[in-house]
């Protein structure tokens, strides 16, 4: 078992370097991602009770003490790149943001995906209106218009998809009309406001409550 | 705020390290760390400690996730993408964890009162330092505020940065009364002349609990809040809490173990 527990905490280990490498695979990047820290925990238990029989019989506990370690570092680890990593590949497989943009330093944005965001999105706002509504929607009370946003009466689908996270409330002025060039860019990031997320994401993290 | 405290290279690109995900696992690391102490410090096996902790901490994560999910997709209608989205929501995590720990103390021949006694103070210091991971990452935030201890989110990557607003710094806030909890519910079980009923130091941190997360409650301002009855779904699983630890101390509160 004490062995055992130390392959499991490897293999969660392999997992988690996995869902770093492959955040962009649809699913995959998910599984591995979120997959790792439980693996970690079966590990865990595996290498506590490694130690525990060990003890009983007057063995060694060495093996179990090993998975044990592995194991933790396993999941502390995986959890970080799962609420990171993991949690935007969610949304890209979803469907809800996908990886247009792309900055300077090589970078990939976010974004939410091509057509109309989901009622949930709306709310992520508080409700003041940031994500755009859905094409025919009635307005919200204090709905105004957004820079940034897509017009609400308009095909969502001809418009540039608004930035996932939003994008700043004071963009830079729009960048010159270019049919081959991406959605948005750097230009559309204001000098001196943080970038977006890059690669992986990291948009919002999960909402802990 | 900095939801993201690093962006590490990998190949084709960087990979983002969120203050929330590294919170949560010191949270986790440091409360778990005094558990397991404070457990074998009771005389318990530590391998059959560390076992119990890491079903535990499954339980809780799955619990967490799942109310997340359920008040969520209850709230939108759709599922889907509350699972997409994924959150945590700590009572959920507070209730799965307490009932993992309940069905795992048993096969592990561990006393489950002592256990949950062993949990205190642990639960809310690691609590506390994930609140800090909420402050940074401005997932979970306050309501609209400008006079004393307000703050303002100026990363846009951060939820409570959409828009700018000074808010309550409603995370620091639940982060020091966590501290104020642990702090009174130590005292308390260190004041008593004989130890209480296995348990109940776990019941009164619980009641407290309960009563903090109910009062600060209105405090917060992001939208994601499921509402029942114009009552928040925390509060009122934040007042069930307080109600089941108040009936249990009730019923024997000073019979030993």
């Amino acid at each position: 078992m004490g062995v055992a527990s130390v392959l499991v905490g490897v293999l969660a280990l392999l997992m988690m370097f996995g869902g770093i490498l492959l955040a962009w695979l649809p699913a995959v990047g998910s599984l591995l991602s979120f997959g790792a820290p439980v693996v970690a925990l079966v590990g865990a238990v595996l290498g506590g009770l490694a130690m525990s029989r060990a003890k009983q019989e007057g063995g060694s506990s060495g093996a179990g003490l090993a998975g044990l370690i592995v194991s933790i570092v396993a999941f502390l680890l995986g959890l970080v790149f799962a609420l990171t990593c993991g949690l935007c590949n969610a949304l890209f497989t979803a469907g809800v943001a996908s990886n247009q943009g792309r900055f300077r330093d090589g970078g990939v944005m976010w974004r939410v995906g091509r057509g109309t965001p989901p009622a949930w999105m709306r709310d992520l706002d508080g409700g003041l209106g940031i994500v755009p509504p859905p094409p025919g929607s009635p307005p919200r009370p204090g709905d105004e218009p957004v820079p940034g946003a897509a017009p609400t009466d308009g095909p969502a689908a001809e418009e540039p998809p608004p930035a996932f996270p939003p994008p700043p409330l004071e963009p830079a002025p729009a960048a010159p009309a270019n049919p081959g060039a991406p959605p948005a860019g750097p230009a559309a990031v204001a000098p001196g406001t943080p970038k977006p997320p890059a690669a992986s994401g990291a948009a919002t993290p999960a909402a802990p409550r | 705020m900095h939801p993201v405290l690093v962006e590490l290279p990998v190949p084709g690109g960087t990979r983002p390290v969120g203050a929330y995900g590294v919170c949560l696992a010191l949270a986790l690391l440091v409360g778990g760390g005094l558990f397991v102490r404070r457990a074998v410090r009771h005389g318990l096996d530590v391998g059959r400690v560390c076992a119990a902790l890491a079903l535990t901490i499954g339980g809780a994560l799955a619990g967490a996730w799942l109310l997340f999910v359920g008040v969520e997709g209850l709230r939108t209608g759709d599922v889907r993408h509350a699972i997409a989205r994924g959150g945590l929501v700590f009572l959920g995590g507070l209730l799965g964890g307490a009932g993992a720990l309940a069905v795992v103390a048993r096969p592990l021949r561990l006393p489950l009162g002592v256990l949950a006694d062993c949990s205190v103070p642990a639960l809310p210091l690691g609590h506390a330092i994930g609140r800090i991971g909420c402050l940074l990452g401005g997932c979970c935030y306050g309501a609209p505020w400008d006079g004393p201890f307000a703050i303002t989110y100026a990363d846009v990557r951060a939820s409570a940065a959409q828009p700018s607003l000074s808010r309550h710094a409603w995370p620091l806030y639940e982060s020091l009364a966590l501290l104020l909890v642990a702090g009174v519910v130590v005292t308390w079980r260190a004041a008593r002349r004989r130890s209480p009923r296995d348990g109940a130091t776990f019941a009164v941190y619980a009641a407290l609990y309960g009563v903090v997360r109910v009062v600060l409650e209105p405090l917060r301002g992001d939208a994601m809040r499921g509402l029942v009855l114009g009552v928040s779904t925390s509060q009122w699983l934040g007042a069930c809490v307080v109600l089941a630890a108040v009936v249990w101390l009730a019923r024997r509160p000073h019979l030993p173990a």
